[in-house]
């Protein structure tokens, strides 16, 4: 649960974020410091996916927002993650 | 720490930057500026570069085209073949193991002069010898010639010695040659030392005492099979430089004006700086080499002498050859004459503050001259000067100087001795040979002029790109304040 491209996923799914709004947020939910440096791989990566785009803004630090086609990835990522917890659990419960 | 954290943001590919550069510098103004913020920012940038830099088509194709041409010019460099022979020494019995048996035989035969004799008698090294001096050629056969202790071969020690060679049978020829050279130098010092043993003492040497005989075990081989260049070794050098080239390259492609100042740059630098140099006079150094060979009969030597080890008997000998008087004596023959402006200067002062730079002078020729220990039973001597052929008089003066010094030591030594006064030549102690005369120097040591220009042009081209750097991206007075803030 430490991929940056999920974490960010993760924080666009309740709004549009700019930069330092997903260190923040990520850093608060998941307790996870992200770097300038790997915020941007991930963001440049997430958008050549088409998983987020980037929003139009009179400001230099420009928002991000989640697309549709992001949105299914992060509920099937998420549904994987369900499955795998679910399961782990039932097992520490039965031992 | 921000300010150096915001330059490296300026390492990301410049087509990443026109897309995220203004919002990624707006980010790093906000970021907590520390070591791990530093790390993640550089990590970022090479990775960005990996995957979006525009110098990776151009670095991978010349970094293949440079290892093609390499290994091309593998299979143009010719094959090397190594001719082995062994040697058997055997030893008197009885006798103490004289370690430096082989250091001494070796001295001789693989001396410049005995080198020389077998390169010009043997034509070896022709093309090399077309294009550098005899004495480079030397080197470079001295490094070709391997001598080794082998295994033990019944009961014996026993050496390998080898020659490698790009023609075999010129490999095995002139090993036969240097095999002979080896044989017929052990014969004459162990006869030598005899002869001179009855003349002095009117009785044969010691057993313990004798020399050591060569014997040769196997021939020297014709070698069959020839081994070429590393070939894997050529193909990464050719991929290094062919990705230096091609980075080189992808430079010039993203900004060629800037390029071409820069490299404008780099050149006046190279100019200035080879102008300096050549104002600068020109080094040369000549050097000698000294055997030192062991006592005649070891027993009545250390009877009268302490037993020291060769390179502590130079040591002592120097104390007296290289101290000022000596030098100073040097510097002011009128046939040498050294340092000649700087004595007019002496000279001009009152007699009673001459004797202090006169003796910096003898110091500074002291530095000059350096005493070289290559194996425990020779030296070298060398001295650079700007004349080169006083910088040759002066190594003559040297060499002479510790030869006599040498007898005159023995001669004090043996004084109370009556038998060894009577000797007509002192041969008892360690005696000092001259292995490779004074050498004339051909080639000026320094100022080496082609290290001068690469100082020069890496210099031209850091200022040439600092200059350009810093007209480029002043940064603007507004960020600048945000990010002191």
């Amino acid at each position: 649960m430490t991929d940056p491209k999920l974490l960010i996923l993760a924080s666009l799914a309740d709004g549009d974020k700019h930069g330092y709004a997903i260190i923040q947020d990520v850093q608060q939910f998941a307790g996870i410091r992200l770097g300038a440096g790997t915020l941007y791989a991930a963001i440049t990566r997430l958008e050549d996916l088409g998983w987020i785009r980037g929003l139009e803004s009179e400001d230099r630090r420009k928002p991000y927002r989640i697309t549709g086609l992001g949105r299914r990835s992060l509920e099937e990522q998420m549904g994987a993650l369900d499955r795998v917890v679910q399961t782990a659990l039932r097992r520490l419960r039965t031992v | 720490m921000k300010h150096w954290i915001a330059k490296l943001g300026r390492l990301y590919p410049r087509s990443w930057r026109a897309r995220y550069g203004p919002e990624f510098d707006a980010l790093l103004e906000e970021v907590a500026p520390d070591w791990h913020e530093f790390g993640d920012v550089l990590k970022g940038a090479v990775h960005m570069q990996i995957l979006r830099g525009e110098w990776r088509k151009p670095a991978a194709a010349l970094a293949v085209l440079g290892a093609i041409a390499a290994l091309t010019i593998s299979f143009t460099v010719p094959k090397r073949y190594v001719s082995s022979a062994t040697l058997k020494i055997a030893r008197a019995q009885a006798a103490p193991q004289t370690a430096d048996f082989l250091d001494q035989l070796t001295a001789d035969v693989l001396s410049r002069t005995s080198l020389a004799e077998i390169i010009r008698s043997q034509d070896l090294y022709h093309d090399d010898r077309a294009r550098v001096p005899l004495e480079d050629v030397t080197g470079q056969m001295r490094g070709d010639v391997r001598i080794e202790p082998s295994s033990e071969s019944s009961g014996a020690r026993a050496l390998r010695v080898s020659f490698t060679y790009p023609d075999p049978v010129k490999a095995r020829t002139a090993l036969g040659e240097l095999l002979s050279r080896m044989m017929s130098e052990n014969l004459m010092v162990n006869s030598a030392r005899e002869h001179l043993a009855e003349q002095i003492w009117h009785e044969p040497l010691a057993p313990a005492e004798r020399g050591e005989t060569l014997e040769v075990l196997a021939a020297p081989s014709l070698p069959k099979q020839g081994s070429g260049p590393n070939r894997l070794l050529f193909a990464a050098a050719g991929l290094g430089i062919g990705f230096v080239v091609g980075l080189l390259a992808a430079a010039v492609r993203r900004g060629p004006r800037r390029a071409f100042q820069v490299a404008g740059w780099a050149a006046a630098s190279v100019a200035v700086t080879l102008a300096f140099s050549y104002l600068i006079a020109d080094h040369y150094t000549s050097s000698a080499t000294l055997k030192v060979t062991a006592p005649l009969s070891p027993s009545r030597w250390f009877a009268v002498a302490p037993h020291v080890s060769p390179r502590d008997h130079i040591e002592h000998l120097s104390q007296t050859i290289l101290g000022r008087d000596n030098l100073l004596r040097i510097i002011q023959n009128p046939r040498i004459d050294l340092y000649r402006k700087d004595r007019a200067r002496i000279a001009a002062l009152p007699y009673a503050e001459q004797a202090a730079p006169l003796q910096a002078l003898a110091d500074r020729m002291r530095r000059e001259i350096i005493l070289d220990f290559p194996a425990p039973s020779k030296f070298t001597i060398a001295f650079t000067y700007t004349d080169r052929y006083k910088a040759q008089t002066v190594i003559r003066e040297l060499t002479t100087g510790f030869i006599e010094e040498d007898v005159r030591v023995t001669r004090v030594a043996v004084a109370a001795d009556p038998e060894l006064v009577q000797m007509s030549e002192y041969k008892v102690g360690e005696n000092l040979e001259i292995l490779d005369p004074a050498t004339l120097p051909e080639v000026a040591v320094s100022p080496n002029h082609a290290e001068l220009a690469a100082g020069g042009l890496l210099a031209g081209l850091l200022l040439g790109a600092y200059r350009k750097r810093s007209r480029r991206t002043p940064d603007p007075p507004a960020a600048l304040q945000t990010a002191h803030s």
